[in-house]
């Protein structure tokens, strides 16, 4: 039931075609097509797009503020340039650190919380309708209304730390030893509550009954969870990291408005580098060569886990 | 499980701390949006004021957030209900023509995975400098059909994750009573799917509404959408934060509200079926 279910090979999907609907088979192929055809008509020209044009521009030294730079070919030249380039190595730091602070104690925070959650306690409806709110909460809004609660004169952190004896004029955003971090809080406020909300409907749709035979066998406390929960919840735990880990990939929205990518280049993540290269200083031929080597990069070491857990899910889902 | 009164308690309390931790900064957003530009500057916190509604028609007025609303709206509806159109025949065809586990419907669904992983920064400048070619920069229309792509990638996950325990039989029921594709489609799938067509269409509209990078590229002027519009606050404005809070909440009420009400399909749609 388990591994064969994803592995089973196309047998089955062949049969159909020697039964005896074949000979409406053709008019059953186009039938068929048709169904994959609305999706097609969006998704192919767009792909066809980024092909041709993005080998245009990785090849091409184009920048839109020089006319006639599009026609100049330099072959390999823009990845040559990008090999050297330490503001991409710096981004490519910026963005893991990012990803592993930020989605790392996303996931810890939130797996305790949906354990916490998971039970009795008062005003769970309400509480699970109010934690909604900072994760749909549009970025963009999100990292302004950070940057106010931290500004150094107005801000409501600074009277905080201020009233506790911390000192309250705290340039957080325009220091470069806190600017990260900062924003990786920011981060972690905003998506902490997709891992809770997630874990705890898995939680709660978790069968009873190893719990009660572990409960019986005198298991409680940290056994219960680190033998039974934990395990019984893998598949979930796994989907969870996957989605944060491709989401917290792409930021873009938060470091644009907190911090630009300053001070200096201490928050600039790859979408902002990339933005900033193609459409602040409209160099958008080297723009396109630095979103290809990231994007390559990244699914190689993500897309082969991601099929993966595809497959755990599917194998999940029948069981 | 039974629990002692004091342990639930201590996790009540723990709990508590966090949904402070995640409302206490909407609180403070949603005040300094009704305070006076000189309350909303104090380093001291001004805990009782007299509301000021007028940074709000400033804010809708005066710095385009009503036009704003209006172009959110139309692209996230419109995106959102054409990935819907064209995702649920793509997962029906993947889940109900094709099983699940063939390599057809394997490799179709790891195609859309693979373009859900790529980060748009790829595809940004090819898809800015076609769109630009062709008159469809400066105007809703270029992010529409951008988001309308990245709509029908979520519509497909999601509706996979929903067809794919749903028997195949029914189908072919359907088929042996001669009813085309299409027609067994709309009469035996589409009644049972409302669920998970609430929820993409939920989180096609939250994606589209609170999508950064591609708007700012694409849009200006009156074709702004509201996290552009609300960026361009920072460096209009300045400092006035009464305003550009005003703006925040706008732009933030209506997805929050709508994601409130439609919560309960959203966990299973947010995780692609990897919760029930």
């Amino acid at each position: 039931m388990t591994a064969t279910a994803v592995r089973a090979p196309a047998r089955r999907a062949e049969k159909p075609s020697s039964s005896p609907r074949r000979r409406i088979s053709k008019r059953n192929f186009f039938a068929r097509l048709s169904l994959a055809l609305p999706a097609a008509v969006v998704v192919v020209p767009l792909l066809a797009i980024i092909v041709v044009q993005g080998i245009d521009l990785v090849t091409h030294a184009e920048n839109l503020t020089r006319p006639g730079s599009a026609d100049k070919f330099i072959g390999w030249g823009n990845f040559t340039r990008a090999f050297s380039d330490p503001d991409l190595l710096g981004s490519i730091r910026v963005t893991l650190t990012y990803v592993v602070a930020g989605v790392g104690l996303e996931m810890i925070i939130g797996v305790g919380i949906a354990l916490l959650l998971n039970g009795r306690i008062p005003g769970k409806g309400v509480i699970r309708a109010v934690i909604l709110i900072p994760m749909v909460l549009t970025p963009v809004v999100a990292g302004l209304m950070w940057r106010l609660l931290l500004d150094p004169t107005s801000g409501f952190v600074n009277y905080l730390l201020g009233v506790v004896g911390l000192g309250n004029d705290h340039a957080f955003l325009s220091d470069p030893a806190t600017a990260l971090p900062a924003i990786i809080m920011v981060e972690i406020w905003q998506n902490t509550p997709f891992v809770v909300i997630i874990v705890l409907a898995g939680l709660e749709s978790l069968d009873p009954s190893p719990f009660e035979a572990a409960e019986l066998d005198g298991a409680r406390g940290f056994g219960l969870l680190k033998n039974v929960t934990l395990p019984m919840l893998g598949p979930v735990l796994a989907v969870v990291l996957l989605l944060r880990i491709i989401d917290a990939v792409k930021t873009f929205a938060l470091v644009n408005t907190m911090t630009q990518g300053g001070p200096g280049t201490s928050t600039l993540t790859i979408s902002n580098y990339v933005y900033r290269t193609g459409f602040q200083t409209f160099d958008i031929g080297y723009s396109t060569t630095l979103g290809l080597i990231v994007s390559v990069a990244l699914l190689i070491l993500i897309f082969p886990t991601a099929g993966r857990l595809m497959g755990l899910r599917i194998r999940r889902s029948r069981g | 499980m039974k629990r002692r009164p004091a342990a639930v308690a201590v996790r009540s309390i723990v709990v508590y701390i966090f949904v402070l931790w995640c409302i206490a900064p909407i609180i403070w957003l949603v005040s300094t949006s009704l305070k006076s530009d000189v309350d909303a500057f104090s380093p001291t916190p001004v805990w009782f004021f007299i509301p000021q509604f007028e940074n709000y028609v400033n804010a809708w007025v005066d710095g385009g957030m009503g036009q704003s609303m209006l172009i959110s709206t139309a692209v996230g509806c419109a995106s959102a209900i054409l990935g819907i159109t064209a995702g649920l025949p793509l997962a029906y065809l993947t889940t109900q023509i094709w099983p699940p586990e063939s390599t057809g419907s394997s490799r179709a669904t790891l195609a859309i995975l693979l373009l859900t992983i790529v980060p748009p920064v790829l595809s940004l400048t090819p898809f800015y400098r076609a769109l630009f070619g062709v008159g469809l920069t400066g105007n809703a229309f270029g992010l529409t059909i951008i988001h309308t792509f990245y709509a029908i990638l979520l519509a497909v996950l999601i509706f996979r994750s929903f067809l794919v325990n749903f028997p195949r039989e029914i189908r072919e029921a359907a088929l042996i009573d001669g009813l085309g594709e299409w027609r067994a489609l709309l009469s035996t799938i589409l009644p049972n799917v409302w669920g998970a067509m609430a929820a993409t269409f939920v989180l096609a509209l939250i994606q589209s509404w609170n999508e950064f990078l591609y708007a700012l590229v694409l849009t200006n002027g009156d074709s702004q959408t509201v996290p552009v519009t609300i960026a361009g606050f920072l460096s209009f404005f300045g400092t006035n934060w009464a305003r550009l809070t005003a703006a925040g909440v706008i732009g933030a009420l209506p997805i929050v509200i709508f994601a409130i009400v439609v919560r309960k399909h959203m966990a299973r749609g947010l995780s692609f079926g990897g919760v029930k």
